[in-house]
């Protein structure tokens, strides 16, 4: 039977005729592609997932800042600047910028590989659970990362000041690939796959 | 809903109720369809495996060094190089168990592992004298800024982790350098450092002195670097000429001999080798006597003329 589906762009709901295989739907008013789920939502969600475990390797244990002080050398990692603030006696800073930057990411990316993954090999059980865990993604997502760690260098820059030459180190590239990907895996996964193995 | 059912192609915006009255979506076909999401994932191990191939090549193996005196190293920081070429760095600086030695641990890269062998030297190059530690000013104004650096002269053993380093520089920085020891009555102005000149080049230096067993003279050790090694020959001859040498002469005018402006700051030591076949070549540690004054004959240093000589005869 035919299904149900509102338009993502003018909110018109119309009937989607069973589709043969490389063919679309099109909105009858507006023209945009109707979708009964988010395109690719598993494959997309897994391949972003992965690339962004990949890179959070070199993320956290490569240098995301250099800094080059009257000939004196030294290199930041993510974790070497958590460790600083700690020793600093920032500890809520030192807490926030370690959930942020390298907790919260993590869960993140663990969560959604399990979402897929649960998708693919276990499909119709643990539902409820699985919900539980989306919801807690969607709940801790905006404190992954990038606002955070663009802050630290904005602290750096105002502390150290004309003195020092801060260049951005190896690191740096695959941090924000990881925060983009994520950003990206977050948003191709479709929560209502879950259900649809009950169908 | 209490509106009329219309019929939904007139009027989409109130489709009504009944699913019957619904639109139903245009069907096309898919312009293309090719998995290019999992060029992604790909793209990004090819990243990770490069970022984590150039962390591979600089993680050698951690070698320990101890020293006297580590003052200045510091960790993350100190490099050690061959040739001015960074080969690893300072990862970890304690004290021995019985705290009379500073241990460094060095990170060498991997391209490097091969140079910690047994018989290799260590030792840390700091800015320290004064103007007369003219020789290594090159290397050494470097580490006011960067702080000293470890370097190394490696050996030829079999690989190994743990040494021993020097308090000072080495004798022989090089190998293939020739060492020789010069016999002198007194230091004068001679200092670590001092050029050694041979028609003006600089071909070694003065590695530094000590009293002779004796006690009678003072032995300068020199080192000739290794392409210049052969023109020391067992009959070569040595002289002083520090400073500048002024004569001042009826006839002759006034006559200045400056080896070069360095020896005038900080002195040099001169020689030549008379052509002889029957001489064989200096081995390592040969004793030369260190005259005073330039060898009647040997002299290949440039005289300076300020006032014409009055006869040319």
């Amino acid at each position: 039977m035919d299904a149900l589906t509102a338009c993502p762009i003018c909110g018109l709901l119309q009937r989607i005729p069973g589709l043969a295989p490389g063919a679309i739907a099109e909105c009858v008013r507006c023209g945009s592609e109707l979708r009964e789920r988010k395109v690719n939502s598993i494959e997309r969600t897994l391949a972003f997932t992965l690339a962004a475990l990949i890179l959070y390797l070199p993320a956290n244990i490569f240098p995301i800042l250099r800094m080059v002080w009257y000939g004196a050398y030294s290199e930041n990692t993510v974790w070497q600047g958590c460790v600083r603030l700690w020793e600093d006696r920032e500890w809520l800073v030192a807490g926030v910028v370690f959930l942020a930057s390298i907790v919260i990411p993590l869960f993140k990316l663990i969560g959604l590989l399990f979402l897929v993954a649960s998708k693919r090999f276990g499909p119709g059980h643990w539902q409820q659970q699985r919900l539980r865990i989306y919801r807690l993604l969607d709940v801790i997502g905006p404190w992954a990362m990038l606002d955070v760690f663009l802050l630290s260098i904005l602290v750096a820059l105002v502390k150290l000041g004309q003195l020092v030459t801060i260049l951005p180190g190896p690191g740096l590239l695959a941090f924000t690939a990881v925060v983009v990907l994520t950003i990206l895996a977050t948003a191709s996964f479709d929560p209502r796959l879950i259900w649809d193995e009950t169908r | 809903m209490s509106s009329e059912p219309r019929p939904g192609k007139e009027n989409p915006d109130q489709p009504g109720g009944l699913q019957e009255e619904l639109p139903t979506a245009r069907v096309r076909s898919r312009r293309w369809a090719f998995p290019v999401i999992w060029v992604i994932p790909f793209v990004a191990a090819l990243v990770a495996g490069y970022l984590l191939f150039g962390r591979f090549e600089e993680h050698g193996p951690l070698i320990s060094i101890s020293f006297k005196d580590a003052s200045g190293v510091s960790v993350q920081q100190t490099n050690i190089e061959y040739r001015g070429v960074p080969i690893g760095q300072v990862k970890g600086l304690t004290l021995s168990e019985d705290r009379q030695h500073a241990l460094v641990k060095v990170r060498l890269r991997r391209s490097a592992a091969t140079m910690a062998r047994a018989g290799s030297e260590f030792w840390i190059v700091r800015l320290q004298g004064g103007i007369e530690n003219l020789a290594n000013f090159g290397a050494a104004v470097g580490t006011v800024f960067s702080g000293p650096y470890i370097a190394i002269l490696p050996g030829t053993g079999p690989p190994s982790t743990e040494f021993i380093g020097l308090d000072s520089p080495p004798t022989v920085q090089e190998r293939g350098a020739l060492h020789v020891v010069l016999r002198a009555a007194h230091v004068g102005s001679l200092r670590s450092g001092t050029p050694v000149l041979y028609r003006g080049v600089e071909v070694g230096d003065v590695q530094g002195f000590r009293l002779s067993p004796g006690t009678s003279a003072v032995d300068i050790d020199v080192t000739i670097r290794p392409q210049y090694a052969r023109l020391v020959r067992s009959n070569s001859r040595f002289w002083n000429v520090s400073g500048a040498n002024a004569h001042f002469g009826l006839f002759k005018g006034l006559q200045i001999d400056i080896q070069s402006l360095r020896s005038l700051l900080t002195g040099g030591i001169a020689f030549s080798t008379p052509k002889d076949e029957k001489a064989s070549p200096a081995r390592d540690g040969m004793v030369f006597p260190l005259n005073g004054v330039a060898v009647k004959g040997t002299s290949h240093d440039h005289r300076i003329h300020l006032f014409p000589r009055s006869n040319r005869s």
